[in-house]
């Protein structure tokens, strides 16, 4: 009796590994895999352990499989999660269809994994990528900033990237950590400093408070679907955290880079490293719906990630997508790869300008007019072309 | 050859494929993360191997070396993921 049942637990324990193996090879991307791996690795092993075990059928062989199991149990979960963690920050891709990265702007994400700038190729995955989202974004940001400037700008904006079955959200934000700095109070002055920080709040609440509801009946007037939020905190924080839910956030360019729109101190820093989110678009006053894309590829690994992230949002997704690259070793093949990548999900893709200098700025005549520059959020390179899009008046997508 | 000889085969047989599969996937990558995960299972493979052998050849003791097994998959699994996480900080930070 007990041999049959050891015969059974070793050929299911087996089979399960197997599973896990034709998990770990088919599967799309490392985590996914990894989700294969440990699970049916350990239920594997532990079954055939313990069919062996059976077999052998004395207590000296039960307490060495016991001790074994019980150390698997304890252990694969550890490194598996140590092993995740240290994928995740590594900057392993996600397949697109695992839907929204929940870690987005919680952990940091670097890249040690890939070729500078190699986009993991396609026929990689076992898995073909799922078709793409409809032409225009469907989950929309918008995060409001005072100024006639930005709200002509968001007005633009909204116009031009609204469709039907867009869904807006219009997040007001207020920095509450850089209102209610005070600087030093004399002696006495607390409660006085006290009373002006309030002031202070209680007049930005207001002007917030009106912008939203101008905001929110131009929305009416169009008949889009929209909902208002409010938080205050550390903008940037809020914002990147909630950008991470939405394919495109909007952004007025006078707020984000000239007034460092309601920003806390660390503002300067956090604009340096970028937001790693779908999508945000900066717009300028003289934003207009775009005819084509122009991405620039900084040759680095940073790149890579951005035009992944821009091809999986699926924004403004059918229009022709130009491709420029930087003259750094190994442009050529990087702009063939990308070119490749893109086209092979559906995109009209071709190369842009000649390799641009990386020290030289953006020629003038190139990312202009109803040409939207695309440009990766992080930039290990910085280059001359990458800096003078994002210190310029234009308006840019950051991805 | 008894039921067990049998069962033994068989489950040699589909830890070989299972091995072959995850070797593949170990030797492709294409990323480092892929061939970590790749190796953390091999080593869960190894135990299974271990169990077989042991029953096979009939040594107790070969049961002692899937626990050594175990310990050295997870010590290699978390030197690889420290490794990774080290590497993963941007070079300015990582000689400190």
């Amino acid at each position: 009796m007990s041999e049959i049942l050891a015969a059974i637990l070793l050929v299911l324990g087996a089979s399960i590994a197997l599973i896990a193996a034709i998990g770990v090879a088919r599967l799309p991307d490392a985590f996914l895999r990894m989700h294969a791996a440990t699970k049916a690795g350990v239920v594997g092993a532990g079954l055939m352990l313990l069919g062996a075990g059976l077999a052998f059928g004395t207590g000296e062989a039960w307490l060495r499989v016991g001790l074994i199991v019980l150390f698997l149990l304890v252990t694969v979960p550890i490194s598996s999660h140590a092993l995740g963690r240290a994928a995740y920050r590594g900057g392993a891709p996600l397949w697109p269809g695992s839907g929204e990265d929940a870690l987005a702007g919680v952990l940091p994400r670097h890249s040690i994994d890939h070729a500078a700038g190699a986009t993991p190729a396609q026929e990689d995955t076992a898995m073909p990528a799922p078709a793409l989202p409809p032409v225009s974004p469907r989950r929309v940001l918008v995060a409001l900033a005072q100024g006639e400037a930005s709200e002509a700008a968001l007005l633009a904006g909204l116009d031009a990237v609204a469709g039907r079955e867009t869904e807006i959200t219009l997040l007001s934000l207020l920095c509450a950590p850089s209102l209610s700095r005070t600087g030093p109070v004399p002696l006495g002055g607390a409660h006085y400093a006290k009373r002006l920080v309030e002031k202070r709040m209680a007049s930005a609440r207001e002007g917030a408070a009106a912008l939203a509801g101008r905001l929110q009946a131009a929305c009416e007037a169009q008949a889009l679907a929209f909902s208002a939020r409010h938080e205050e905190g550390d903008a940037l924080r809020l914002l990147e955290r909630t950008a991470a839910h939405h394919d495109l956030t909007l952004l007025p360019r006078a707020a984000w880079f000239d007034q460092a729109m309601v920003l806390p101190p660390g503002m300067a820093e956090a604009r340096a490293r970028g937001i790693a989110v779908p999508g945000l678009l900066i717009i300028g006053t003289d934003f207009e719906v775009p005819r084509a894309l122009h991405f620039l590829h900084e040759g680095d690994a940073g790149s890579g990630e951005a035009m992944k992230r821009l091809l999986a949002s699926g924004i403004f997704a059918g229009c022709p997508l130009l491709i420029t690259a930087l003259d750094v070793p190994g442009a050529e093949q990087m702009l063939a790869d990308a070119l490749a990548l893109a086209a092979s999900r559906g995109w009209q893709a071709r190369a842009g300008h000649a390799l641009l200098h990386p020290d030289h700025p953006v020629p003038e005549t190139a990312f202009g007019g109803p040409t939207l520059a695309v440009i990766p959020a992080r930039s290990t390179n910085a280059s001359g072309a990458w800096r003078s899009l994002r210190q310029g008046p234009r308006s840019v997508l950051m991805t | 050859m008894t039921l067990l000889d049998g069962a033994l085969a068989l489950s040699a047989l589909l830890l070989t494929a299972a091995v072959a599969l995850t070797g593949w996937r170990m030797l492709r990558g294409p990323g480092i993360a892929d061939r970590a995960v790749a190796m953390d299972l091999l080593g869960l493979l190894a135990v299974g191997a271990t169990a077989l052998v042991a029953l096979a050849g009939g040594h107790l003791a070969l049961l002692d070396i899937a626990l050594g097994l175990g310990l050295v998959g997870f010590i290699g699994a978390v030197g690889v993921a420290a490794f990774m996480a080290r590497a993963a900080r941007p070079p300015e930070a990582r000689d400190e």
